[in-house]
């Protein structure tokens, strides 16, 4: 009979995986190599205002080929892909910190600033992802001078401000983001526990590029 | 760090900063500004919380924000009108209030309260159990759990853990029986879930889900809570906007016709069913036919429902006791829907049944000195046509305003010859039945501010009953002066009622108490008259009527955060009318439900209510009633204006636990009348005299158990329940007063697999039943112990086969009966074809018919029966797909 005693437990911490795809790059006319269509694979936390995604698919970078259509012409030209061997993207809310720290080709690199403020456009659209029901939202991001729609899914049901990579700021956790036509990252899979877990900033030996 | 002026770096460095942002902020400037601060129990400030604004009668978004870390919010709306402010954040219980934005507002501290529950109980990601839960709804991932012999979506349901059929063909959640079937959504095939399930085939189904609080398309109440529970069946893409079916034919040594036809549009629901068989299986099951004709009335005050068993078919109480039986069954469900406004749903069903029951019985009779016996040989004939008819229409042009009208026609004829010989006489019973029943109810609901609700309706019902009964005996017998050694009775009985009735409520809210006024105004009235062409002291002649005035208030508050208490106070004025005679009583009937949650998956319910009923006009005979051949039925003392009051104690406990897959519910009932309807029966060999009498004394107790849980570690799933209960009730037997009972102990314990590796399913279980009956120092006892198992296997790609195989064993005072019961099935699908062929096999152990006993128990005797039982059959059936 005592497992039928309440629960005074309540969940502290989420945990999920994050699987970004590439559907094109920014590049006119290029096509993805299989190398570049394989999916990134992060793992991520969330606990005490603070997340961290970090990369575990660990692809080394390598020399591909790559074909480039312009003008009618296929041009088939030697590529180098450079793969991260260690991206991190981490959050903290209650001090408004947005940190990236990645190593790619043993170059370390640790870029800090604030947590990004979008401006989300709500629209009523419902999308089931992973079982969860998800509402629709859009933003636009300048990246490198090109306006870029950006489309979240968001659930209700989960009341965390937080989401893949650098997005937040919906009501309701971020299960999904398209990057114009460029990638999606998806929640694949998310586990709630009930204890909390202290989340490290990540460091590398590079030292923190100020960027506000 | 050393920074390498090479370009490769420089790619990286862009690269990584597209990975960053690159983005001004915009800030919007609203017209009202929705301040405050969000706090915890010990006013500690909560960051990252999420405030939102949505509109009050969806769940719209239209503006919101986070706390930042002083708690503190700050957000700007452009709206105006009644909103609803809403805070969420990990860890805390959701925040809901309504707001009315037409000023800036200042909350001032806002206090959120820890959430006591795991969230992993409200929101479940568990991709491994293939079962996930969203808010209110469950969904299966169906193909999780089957294993691809499952031919119909009966097979299906039974597979997923929690959800099971009984066996009248009625769904049950977590061991309660569901309210509404739902398919892509929509209520369809209304009380004929049996017919549903039993004839969507399994490839149709895409998932199933479970919903609590299901919220029919009439219902314009605001709250969330709706208390009923609904499963929804979501058909596969490739099924929807066409017609879809199949016919089967099935022969052998008995037949079977059967097709099926379906549509599922987005307007249009549609679905035809037709069977046609003698192997005495049967299309509608008792419960549905009382759901038919007895329709929950949940709306009506004070109603006194009587079901009166001998009217009801023979077919749908004497279960597989019948040496014979065929029948032919067609069904319509339609469902249309021309605009999100207007909803309509009909039903029709047409029921017929030829049945021949062979029957031994032993009848111990007690009288107020002693006991004898009486042995009858009966055959007994029975053809019945039933139809039932019903419309449904729902009108809703906007939230808050609904519109419903059910219109109702249902019909029952039905012939019974029995051939009886007992030690004296060889008699011929014959029994002629034509009843019809039509109703109407139309109802007319409207929302106000603050939750206040106007609800209307107005019921008009209409029946008739004739019935006639014709008796030929080779000797005398009723005790009667026969003349002309003509042993012949004619009796006719003819009865008509109707009923009007106008009923108000109105539902509104002080502070946090909801209060319901409710007033009824009904008439009621019946003329009962018979016949008997010989004998006039069997002519009766009954006119009575009640009227019923009723006002009542209903109210609901919360006692604690998760204590509801309910009550209701209902007062009544009912006037009697009888021929000439009128009188006037005043009733006062309290109610009241405690239901508390104390947590998310913990319910414990309190009830106890009073209510009391009256006599029906067949009670108040003012001669003789004849019934059979050796009974007849007289009025002692209940007066036109008896009352029968009576008083009900409930406790219930539900445990569900989806994470861990345990459900366990719990109920205990006591109910006591204390002014009941009895009877005083003065028995001879050769007739009884059965006299309506007020007795001083009736109670029962019902207690229930079930419990089930799916195993992590081993792929089975325990399922057990039992239920004990006890009936007394004081009777008179030639004038002396005695007390008669019963005491029943049954139950069932079953293992069934959930092997994840092969196709091989199996359940395992035993079923038993004990009932006690029993009267001053005698009594009489019938166990029943029925262990089984049930096994299906895919042999190959296209065969899969079924088998069922159960070991029965009766033990009456003076007999004992072994029965085994084998029922295998070999399906084979055609590849890349539509058509299906099975070898059916049902209960072949018995292809002679078998005997079957049972015990019954009526007011003054204890009958023991030996019936010839369905005998069993097998059948070549193919089955072509549309």
């Amino acid at each position: 009979m005592l497992s039928f005693l309440p629960m005074q437990l309540f969940s502290q911490t989420l945990k999920g995986v994050v699987v970004q795809r590439y559907l094109m790059f920014s590049g006119e006319g290029s096509s993805l190599t299989e190398k570049e269509k394989e999916p990134k694979i992060f793992s991520y936390v969330y606990s005490n205002k603070k997340s961290l995604q970090r990369l575990i698919s660990k692809d080394k970078s390598s020399t591909d080929t790559t074909y480039i259509e312009k003008h009618g012409l296929k041009l088939s030209t030697a590529n180098v892909i450079i793969s991260e061997s260690e991206q991190n993207f981490y959050k903290d809310f209650e001090n408004d910190i947005y940190k990236l720290v990645s190593t790619t080709n043993k170059v370390d690199l640790s870029i800090k600033g604030k947590i990004k403020v979008f401006k989300w456009s709500l629209v009523e659209e419902n999308k089931i992802i992973n079982n969860y029901k998800c509402k629709k939202a859009t933003t636009t991001n300048v990246i490198s001078g090109m306006k870029i729609p950006i489309v979240a899914w968001y659930c209700e049901d989960i009341p965390i401000n937080d989401g893949p990579i650098y997005f937040n700021g919906l009501p309701g956790f971020i299960m999904e983001i398209e990057v114009g036509t460029f990638s999606t990252s998806t929640f694949e899979k998310l586990v709630f526990v009930k204890e909390s877990i202290e989340i490290e900033e990540p460091k590398n030996g590079a030292a923190d590029i100020a960027f506000d | 760090m050393v920074i390498e002026g090479d370009s490769k770096f420089k790619e990286i460095i862009k690269k990584q900063f597209i990975c960053f942002f690159l983005l001004l902020t915009i800030n919007s400037f609203g017209q009202r500004t929705i301040e405050g601060r969000v706090v915890d129990a010990s006013n500690v400030p909560i960051a990252q919380a999420n405030v939102s604004i949505k509109r009050s009668d969806n769940d719209v978004i239209i503006a919101f924000g986070f706390t930042n870390k002083t708690g503190y919010f700050k957000i700007e709306g452009n709206d105006v009108g009644a909103f609803r402010l809403k805070i969420t954040c990990l860890g805390y219980d959701d925040y809901n209030q309504k707001i009315n934005l037409e000023k800036d507002l200042n909350f001032g501290s806002i206090i959120l309260e820890e959430k006591k529950i795991n969230l992993n109980e409200v929101i479940i990601k568990n991709e491994s159990n293939g079962i996930s839960e969203i808010g209110d709804t469950l969904r299966y991932k169906i193909e999780r759990f089957l294993n691809g012999t499952e031919e119909t979506l009966k097979d299906v349901i039974k597979k997923m853990p929690g959800l099971d059929i009984d066996q009248n063909g009625k769904i049950k959640a977590n061991g309660k029986q569901i309210d509404k079937f739902l398919i892509n959504g929509e209520e369809f095939f209304t009380n004929q879930e049996k017919l549903a399930t039993e004839n969507i085939s399994s490839n149709m189904v895409k998932n199933i889900e479970l919903i609590k609080n299901y919220r029919e398309f009439k219902n314009i109440d605001k709250s969330k809570n709706t208390g009923v529970t609904a499963i929804n069946i979501n058909i596969k893409d490739q099924f929807k906007n066409k017609f879809t079916g199949n016919v089967e034919l099935g022969v052998g040594n008995k037949y079977r016709l059967h097709s099926t036809l379906f549509n599922f549009g987005k307007k249009v629901l549609f679905n035809l069913i037709s069977d046609s068989n003698n192997t005495g299986e049967l299309s509608l099951s008792f419960r549905d036919y009382l759901g038919f004709i007895d329709k929950k009335e949940e709306d009506v005050v004070g109603e006194v429902q009587y079901s009166k068993p001998e009217d009801v078919p023979r077919f749908l109480v004497v279960g597989n006791n019948v040496k014979e039986r065929s029948s032919s069954f067609t069904a319509v469900n339609l469902k249309y829907m021309p605009s999100k406004r207007v909803q309509m749903n009909l039903y029709s069903i047409f029921n017929d049944v030829d049945q021949i029951e062979n029957e031994l019985s032993k009848q111990q009779f007690f009288t107020g000195l002693g006991t004898f016996y009486n042995n009858e040989i009966r055959n007994v004939k029975e053809t019945s046509k039933f139809n039932i008819t019903n419309i449904e229409t729902v009108f809703k042009p906007n939230q808050k305003n609904v519109l419903t009208d059910v219109l109702s026609f249902s019909s029952l004829r039905k012939n019974e010859f029995s051939l009886i010989n007992n030690d004296s006489n060889l008699v011929t019973n014959s029994i002629k039945n034509a009843d019809f029943k039509i109703e109407n109810k139309l109802n007319y609901s409207v929302i106000f501010k603050n939750q206040q609700k106007l609800s209307l309706s107005l019921k008009n019902e209409f029946s008739e009953f004739l019935n006639n009964t014709d008796i030929f005996s080779n000797n005398p017998f009723l005790d009667l002066n026969f003349q002309n050694s003509n042993y012949v009775i004619n009796q006719e009985v003819r009865s008509k009622a109707y009923l009007n009735s106008f009923i108000s409520k109105y539902e509104f809210k002080i502070g946090k108490v909801g209060a319901n006024l409710f007033s009824e105004f009904s008439s009621k009235g019946s003329k009962f008259n018979t016949i008997e062409k010989q004998f006039s002291i069997f002519n009766n002649s009954v006119d009575f009527v009640c009227n019923n005035k009723t006002f009542g208030l209903e109210t609901k508050f919360k006692v604690f955060s998760k204590t509801i208490l309910s009550s209701s106070y209902r007062f009544s004025v009912i006037n009697f009318q009888l021929d000439e005679l009128s009188d006037d009583k005043i009733l006062f009937i309290p109610q009241f439900l405690l239901k508390t949650s104390f947590s998310n998956n913990h319910t414990l319910k309190f009830s106890y209510n009073i209510n009391s009923s009256y006599a029906s006009a067949e009670n108040l005979l003012t001669g003789g009633l004849i019934k059979d051949y050796r009974s007849i039925y007289y009025n002692e003392n209940i007066a036109y204006n008896s009352l029968f009051p009576s008083c009900q104690f409930g406790v219930a406990y539900f445990y569900t636990n989806t994470a861990k897959q345990l459900t366990i519910i719990s109920n205990v009932s006591y109910y006591k009348s204390k002014n009941a309807l009895s009877l005083n029966i003065i028995s001879t060999d050769s007739l009884n005299r059965i006299k309506y009498k007020l007795s001083p004394f009736e109670d029962s107790f019902n207690s229930f158990v079930f419990f089930e849980k799916t195993f992590r570690k081993v792929p089975i799933t325990f399922k057990a329940s039992y239920s004990y209960g006890t009936n007394s009730k004081n009777s008179f037997f030639d004038s002396v007063e005695t007390t008669i009972g019963s005491k029943s102990n049954s139950g069932f314990i079953s293992l069934l697999s959930r092997f994840k590796k092969t196709s091989f399913q199996t359940e395992v279980g035993i079923q038993f039943s004990n009932d006690i009956y029993y009267t001053n120092n005698l009594s009489s006892a019938v166990s029943i112990v029925n262990p089984y198992i049930e096994t299906s296997f895919k042999i190959a790609e296209n065969i899969s086969m079924t088998n069922y195989f159960s070991y029965r064993k009766y033990d009456a005072n003076t007999i004992t009966r072994n029965y085994y019961q084998l029922s295998p099935k070999i399906r084979y699908v055609f590849p890349k074809s539509k058509v299906e062929i099975s070898l059916i096999g049902s209960n072949i152990l018995n292809i002679d018919n078998r005997e079957q006993i049972s015990v019954a128990r009526h007011d003054n005797y204890i009958e023991e029966n030996i019936s010839q039982t369905l005998a069993g059959y097998f059948l070549i059936n193919l089955k072509f797909k549309l």
